[in-house]
């Protein structure tokens, strides 16, 4: 029997909550007609996503001279934005992964909208090297096809074609998982919807599930081991992003903590993206039941942690490159603080090492402004990470007759910028018309995190009076009432066990 | 021949998961034949009331993911080491090391589609099916037994009232013997 503190804050709040009012909070969402502030965000999302249209089919049909790269930096703003977005899309399956494998139960309200976060985040990443490759049309020779001109084969030694499977196996199997998990909560919309039509559509989408005890057994077990492979998948893909650079003989690339500090970086900028985003949906979409200060919180803990590791990261970096006594790997050091881009490097100090800082402090971290803005800027120091290390880490080569300055065209900047409309086309789309929250998954812990007490007879636990300090009045009360209640009912039948 | 088969049942209707638990757990005791039960999330302990046994999807995962895995090698060693060999600086043209993160990403790739896809085929869901429903409230917030409707039919009634169920009526319960998903209308 599955046992929770009843001095541990409640996933789900509300008093009057019970497994109608999560359906129907969750489902009105995609029911009613959208309001005038999602057609004006997504017409602005739309737009953007034009600006993406127009500047990508520029650059084709130019070439990619219209950017700004050359001979000593091949590599620089589009690849910097690929691996930016390839970290933003690892939080999602983080949370419902990782999390899971851990039961952290505080995942299932927000693991639904982070996973949708990660595809569409995916799909932004994606773009950058195809678009790079400057004939996109000879994209298909990266897969091992039988074709005419000899028997040619991909380079299976490549840490860029390793990039191709990664990425595309991650985003297949993001979408499996995302998926699979949202199939419950279609047939919970098929159930309730009063239209033929939207009927038949969410039918057809929800493959017909009925919530047989049967299917549910089955459907945990391909969760577990969904999540069971999804977890080194996902250590995987950015590990091998880090492989286009560490299995490169640069001074600044050729490091053996290139993967987990990739990954670190990776989950730390996820959690920052997952956090901007679910403060405002959860406002707009009046969710702060499901998605409470006390989930903002935790996020905040892991922003804390994966900060922590990445700082660790750089601090190795640099006590390499002077441990090692390799003049090329110090000179690229010294460049990075105080060369041309210092900016770029002191910004990734501030941002990724110095501010997480403040997480440490509970009235920060419970304060959805002050975390609202730290995220947005853990975003742009981890953009900068990922500039420095690729731009600076070829700017000054070996040869100093090459070496070279880099900075964005207007097509570039518009590409990085119209991604973003990529993105949030997608996401309103998916905050209009699925639901946001994994339904199943908060009735299943619904009851376990409020002390397994019936529907009805819950713990008086409103936002507020979590918001402040966790004062022992309140302790003492939700004890009481435990107690009271253990004596009401039979322990063996208190609820689901875990 | 694929056959269509009706079960005349009794629905029984709870709306709290504590109680299904106790009227199923009484149910098992007196030896009650239940059909099939409709919870709208996964009622932790269920199974283990009901008698279910764990999913063999565990095989069928291994079995996929030792395919990707034989199919990302062969097709390595095929092409890096048969078809078009290269000495590229006298490196090796079998080089296993350089295959591990491919043969990591098809392993996966083909467990987790393999197995999603078992899972819906042994399901016997997929796009197309209609599925019949006894209660339409199972997945929202009520919990749905379905109880074979034969001699014992008094006694079911008679225990389930005394176990906290919320409204009890007949139906008809339909399966069909085909064993993979079908996408025909069954009511």
């Amino acid at each position: 029997m599955h046992f929770e503190s009843p001095v541990r804050e409640p996933l789900v709040l509300g008093k009057d909550t019970n497994y109608h009012t999560i359906t129907e909070d969750i489902c009105i969402e995609t029911e009613r007609r959208p309001s005038k502030y999602w057609f004006m965000s997504f017409g602005l999302a739309l737009a953007v996503l034009t600006l993406l249209a127009s500047c990508i089919t520029y650059t084709i049909m130019t070439g990619i001279g219209v950017w700004n790269l050359n001979k000593t930096i091949g590599w620089a703003y589009d690849i910097t934005n690929f691996v930016w977005w390839i970290g933003i899309g690892h939080a999602g399956t983080l949370i419902s992964a990782i999390l899971l494998l851990f039961r952290q139960q505080w995942r299932t309200s927000i693991n639904r909208s982070a996973e949708a976060m990660t595809i569409f985040a995916v799909f932004c990443a994606g773009l950058f090297p195809v678009i790079h490759m400057g004939r996109v049309w000879n994209g298909y020779m990266n897969l091992p096809l039988p074709n005419d001109f000899g028997p040619l084969w991909p380079n299976f030694n490549s840490a860029l074609l390793w990039d191709v499977f990664a990425i595309s196996t991650y985003l297949s199997v993001s979408v499996v998982f995302w998926y699979t998990g949202l199939i419950p909560d279609l047939a919970t919309m098929r159930d309730r919807s009063k239209s033929e039509s939207r009927k038949k559509v969410l039918t057809f989408f929800s493959f017909g599930w009925t919530g047989s005890v049967r299917h549910w057994n089955r459907f945990e077990l391909v969760c577990l081991i969904l999540a069971g492979i999804a977890t080194p998948l996902v250590l995987s893909v950015h590990t091998i992003v880090s492989f286009d650079f560490a299995t490169s003989v640069l001074p600044g690339w050729h490091t053996t903590i290139f993967p987990p500090y990739f990954v670190a970086g990776a989950i730390f900028s996820g959690f920052a993206m997952v956090h901007t985003l679910l403060i405002i949906a959860r406002k707009v979409m009046h969710l702060e039941k499901y998605i409470t200060i006390g989930h903002l919180e935790t996020m905040s803990k892991v922003l804390i942690l994966t900060g922590g590791l990445v700082s660790l990261a750089y601090g190795t970096e640099f006590f390499m490159a002077w441990y090692s006594g390799y003049g090329y790997e110090q000179f690229v050091f010294m460049n990075r603080l105080f060369g041309p881009y210092w900016f770029g490097q002191w910004s990734m100090i501030a941002f990724n090492s110095c501010l997480p800082q403040l997480f440490w402090f509970r009235k920060i971290r419970r304060n959805p402004t002050i975390t609202f803005i730290m995220a947005a800027f853990i975003n742009v120091g981890m953009w900068f990470e990922r500039f420095v290390i690729i731009v600076m880490g070829i700017h000054r080569d070996f040869l100093p007759s090459s070496w070279a300055m880099y900075s964005p065209t207007w097509v570039e900047i518009c590409i990085f910028i119209g991604t973003f409309g990529l993105f949030f086309t997608c996401f309103l789309l998916f905050c209009k018309y699925l639901p946001v929250i994994a339904i199943a998954e908060v009735k299943s812990i619904f009851k376990i995190t409020r002390g397994g007490k019936p529907v009805g007879a819950l713990v008086g636990a409103d936002e507020q009076d979590y918001n402040g300090d966790l004062g022992f009045e309140l302790a003492a009360k939700a004890k009481a009432s435990h107690d009271n209640h253990i004596e009401m009912m039979d322990i063996g039948k208190t609820g689901p066990s875990h | 021949m694929i056959k269509i088969k009706k079960t005349d049942c009794i629905v029984a209707v709870f709306d709290d998961d504590t109680t299904l638990l106790g009227a199923l757990t009484k149910a098992r005791e007196k030896g009650f034949s239940i059909l099939d039960c409709f919870t709208p999330f996964p009622v932790h302990g269920i199974e283990k009331v009901l008698g279910i046994k764990r999913s063999n999807l565990a095989v069928a995962a291994f079995a996929f993911g030792s395919f990707g895995f034989l199919l990302a090698l062969t097709m390595m060693t095929y092409t890096l080491t048969f078809d078009w060999p290269e000495d590229i600086g006298g490196k090796p043209t079998w080089p296993l090391t350089s295959m591990v993160p491919i043969l990591f990403e098809l392993t996966v790739l083909c467990t987790a589609f393999g197995m999603t896809i078992t899972f819906f085929w042994t399901c016997k869901l997929m796009p197309g099916v209609i599925p019949v429903i006894y209660d339409k409230r199972s997945t929202d917030d009520h919990f749905v037994v379905l109880f074979a409707k034969d001699k014992r039919e008094a006694e079911v009634r008679e225990t389930m009232q005394q176990n906290g169920v919320k409204e009890m009526k007949d139906d008809q319960y339909i399966t069909h013997n085909f064993p993979g998903p079908l996408p025909i209308k069954l009511r």
